[in-house]
């Protein structure tokens, strides 16, 4: 096996599925962003979203935090350093294996 | 292959997202409506202490506008809209393709000195028409790049309102001040409308 298609067996796999690569590429744009901004961009389901959110956040890729907007509570999601790393060796690795 | 980067392809998206709603037009509006004001006081406050704090005021407010323009457009629109399409702070905002704005400066840049080759001098008609079209031709790069058909129509109405000031104006100063009134004015209505229809949508 080629070193290119070597490197992408070592992807990492929870960055690497389709929708949390989504959620992962607009916090990797955005300081903060609350879960119902993040539901209107991906139009995933809350439930399926929620889930995504919690496997991130046990990785380490994502910080949460709870607070009160008003009266409304409100769930806020940011990229932690190792997330941001993630992400960025991920690409690194796909456009070396993809040659993009 | 043709592979996208997802961070492009998120890149996009949050583009349309900073744009969708039309406030940062209307933020875009106030940032237009500071040199119009600061010329405009120019020609006609009287010498004086309070003219040069004034005019210093209006300096500063729009050399920080790139600060408090984003600030003021996070704030709007979390406070306008929040509610509906959720709360969120950018990272990054607009960025237009290096290549192409390089291309348009050059050209820009090319014009201009074609001009003072020919004429010796940069006639001051001239300066405000440019003015008008190189605005014109970076919202319409925005238009591009976000794929935000209105703003094609901004654009070309930018482009089209520098040429008429150019034309029409008595003097430079005057013709930079219906300038920038008449972009603030049209960034403004824009805005306004997409505001409005982005929150009929959104119920």
């Amino acid at each position: 096996m080629n070193q290119p298609l070597k490197d992408i067996s070592g992807v990492d796999r929870v960055i690497h599925e389709p929708a949390r690569l989504m959620i992962v590429s607009l916090l990797y744009l955005s300081k903060e962003a609350d879960f119902l901004w993040l539901l209107n961009q991906t139009e995933l389901t809350k439930g399926n979203l929620s889930a995504h959110m919690a496997k991130l956040e046990q990785n380490g890729y994502v910080e949460v935090q709870k607070r009160f907007r008003g009266k409304v509570p409100q769930t806020l999601f940011r990229l932690t350093k190792s997330g941001r790393k993630g992400l960025e060796e991920y690409r690194a690795t796909m456009k070396k294996a993809l040659g993009a | 292959m043709n592979v996208q980067d997802p961070v492009a392809a998120a890149g996009r998206k949050v583009q349309q997202t900073w744009l969708q709603d039309g406030i940062a037009e209307i933020v875009l509006s106030l940032v237009l409506l500071v040199p119009a004001a600061q010329i405009a006081l120019e020609q006609r406050m009287p010498h004086g202490p309070a003219r040069n704090t004034v005019l210093m005021a209006l300096v500063l407010v729009f050399m920080t506008s790139g600060f408090w323009a984003r600030w003021l457009t996070t704030r709007l629109r979390n406070r306008l809209v929040g509610a509906r399409a959720g709360y969120w702070v950018p990272r990054s905002h607009v960025r237009l393709k290096p290549a192409v704005s390089g291309a348009v400066a050059a050209a820009l840049l090319a014009a201009l000195i074609a001009v003072y080759m020919k004429t010796g001098r940069i006639p001051g008609w001239f300066m405000v028409g440019f003015t008008g079209v190189a605005g014109g031709l970076l919202l319409g790069m925005t238009a591009h790049a976000s794929g935000m058909r209105r703003l094609w129509i901004v654009a070309g109405l930018c482009g089209a309102g520098g040429v008429a000031a150019a034309c029409a104006a008595p003097d430079m100063n005057t013709g930079f001040v219906w300038l920038f009134v008449c972009m603030a004015a049209l960034s403004f209505a824009s805005g306004l409308w997409a505001l409005r229809s982005f929150l009929r949508r959104a119920g």
